[in-house]
């Protein structure tokens, strides 16, 4: 008799299947997503405006003007609270952004190979297997190269091999529901492959492809981070946490809190949103 | 019985070769050169052991299943797969699947179901009367109260779902319905039930059934007449009371020796 062995486990069993830890993991993207959401509308911060007087200020110091910078200055005399807040908002909008577009483009692809088979089945797959051949980060940094630096393009770039994943799931799914009587059953009636789609696959497959979309949430923040860390990712007028991280690294020795800050900000958020997206995996009862 | 059938089915062969099975010309069809035509108003059972093709050729005529030879006419005319149909042949030929539970989405309201056969075919929905009430009727009209259509395919039994699996074939007032081992997955008591349903339904109606099943007790119980399958191949077609009383071919005494050596156990 042949072994069943178990893929191997990114995190210690308990952590990943604890419902505690799930519900801490979503109280903890809850406080982000406020942050992100409201904390820009309650701290005024210029992201271009420097102030010499005030550079490398470190936390809980009194800057030039009186007030205090709760989370310390970076080598530009800008608030780093300012910068946590505002790059938080800045990664929530990225990883929604791209994540909507690859479900939306991965679903549709996906559903549409697994239910129509055939050509069109051969045609998806082929196109997935091509992406799935570059690595996803590199064929971002090529795409973000290749234009001007601005939100619209890092969604792109990030969403252009993004959305291979959820296809790849949405097909499987689909190959095995459209094999299901009550789908038989509406083809037999006639209902309109668009309609059956809707109305008899989409619905069990959409629970799957959420649980994904939590994990793939967590993976455009980090590419996203990464794009901006290389200066590939967004303009200088907008915040983002790989660019602060890249600020702050010629400080490491003397001002840690600029590169240290964002990067826990950033962890904060990624192993929530996996811990959250292995939760739902495991509830919806399928995985990659 | 009518001169001219209303299913006609030809030198039927469906086979589900691989590439080097197709090229090597070794692998058996899964169905063989089938012929046999079936009357308004008859039961036509297709009996055999599973895997003899008769799920099979039961897909054909419906149209979820593309054959390789042969022709399946209904009406006079040749019918192929259930997308290239006209609305009026997708209304006439209804089936009702093996597993009830499996045949209705899960997601869905008996009502919502039901009511998603008249979308689909605005000229069949209920003239005159509100779709609630025509509902009703039908719901009824399959032995089941009205309070069932407010419910999930996941709160009722396995009974409970083959006849909403039912109401909804005779929604569209089919004139052919193929019932693939549509009693097979239910208990005694509920099998009878059923096929009694089916008969009653059969005699008001007028419906031609072509009924798929591996039950000799079942074949019994409803058919006019029986096509016994082995190996994809029609070995025997006979009243039900000659095939009970003289099987002419080998495989069907031995499939009605077996159907006796169980009864007597």
């Amino acid at each position: 008799m042949s072994a069943i062995t178990a893929r191997p486990r990114l995190w210690p069993v308990r952590l990943r299947s604890t419902p505690t830890v799930a519900a801490v993991a979503t109280v903890v993207l809850a406080v982000y997503l406020v942050v992100g959401l409201i904390g820009p509308l309650l701290i005024a911060y210029d992201p271009v405006a420097t102030s010499v007087a005030d550079r490398l200020l470190p936390i809980g110091a009194v800057r030039s003007d009186g007030t205090v910078a709760l989370l310390g200055t970076d080598g530009a005399g800008r608030d780093m609270l300012g910068q946590l807040v505002y790059g938080a908002r800045t990664s929530i909008i990225i990883g929604i952004s791209v994540v909507a577009a690859c479900l939306a483009v991965g679903l549709a692809f996906g559903t549409l190979a697994g239910y129509l088979a055939g050509w069109t089945d051969v045609a998806i797959s082929r196109l997935i297997d091509i992406l799935m051949a570059f690595p996803g980060i590199l064929l971002a940094i090529v795409i973000a190269g290749l234009f001007d630096r601005s939100m619209l393009v890092v969604v792109l770039a990030l969403s252009v091999a993004g959305w291979v994943g959820f296809a790849r799931l949405a097909r499987g799914l689909t190959l095995s529901l459209r094999e299901r009587p009550y789908v038989d059953a509406a083809r037999l009636i006639g209902v309109p492959t668009p309609v059956v789609i809707v109305r008899h696959v989409v619905p069990f497959v959409i629970g799957p492809v959420t649980a994904l979309a939590t994990t793939e949430f967590a993976g455009a923040v980090l590419s996203e981070a990464g794009l901006s860390f290389l200066g590939l990712g967004l303009p200088s007028a907008t915040v983002s946490w790989g660019q602060v991280i890249a600020n702050g690294k010629d400080y490491l020795d003397t001002a840690w809190w600029i590169s240290a800050l964002p990067g826990l900000a950033l962890t904060g958020l990624v192993v929530s949103t996996g811990l959250l997206g292995d939760h739902l995996t495991q509830r919806l009862g399928t995985s990659r | 019985m009518s001169a001219s059938p209303l299913v006609q089915v030809s030198d039927l062969v469906v086979n589900f070769h691989t590439r080097r099975e197709r090229r090597r010309g070794s692998a058996p069809n899964a169905v063989d050169g089938v012929s046999f035509g079936l009357s308004a108003d008859e039961t036509l059972a297709i009996v055999g052991e599973s895997g003899s093709g008769k799920t099979t050729v039961a897909r054909c005529v419906v149209g979820l299943q593309a054959h390789q030879e042969g022709t399946v006419m209904f009406d006079g005319a040749p019918v192929g797969p259930v997308t290239r149909r006209s609305p009026a042949t997708r209304r006439a030929i209804q089936m009702v699947f093996q597993d009830p539970a499996a045949s209705l989405n899960p997601r869905m309201t008996v009502r919502s179901i039901i009511a998603e056969t008249w979308r689909t075919h605005p000229s069949a929905a209920p003239d005159g009367r509100t779709w609630d009430a025509a509902i009703d009727e039908l719901l009824a009209d399959v032995g089941l109260d009205p309070d069932v259509g407010t419910r999930r395919a996941t709160a009722l039994s396995g009974g409970q779902c083959q006849r909403v699996s039912i109401a909804r074939a005779l929604a569209l007032r089919p004139r052919l319905l193929v019932c693939d081992e549509a009693v097979s997955a239910l208990d005694v008591s509920v099998q009878s039930q059923i096929l009694r349903l089916l008969a009653g339904l059969r005699a008001a109606r007028g419906l031609a059934i072509l009924f798929i099943t591996h039950d000799l007790g079942v074949v019994r119980q409803i058919a006019d007449r029986v096509a016994v399958m082995h190996r994809g191949r029609l070995v025997e077609t006979a009243t039900a009371d000659d095939l009970f009383e003289r099987p002419g071919h080998a495989y069907t005494r031995k499939l009605l020796a077996a159907a006796l050596d169980l009864e007597g156990a």
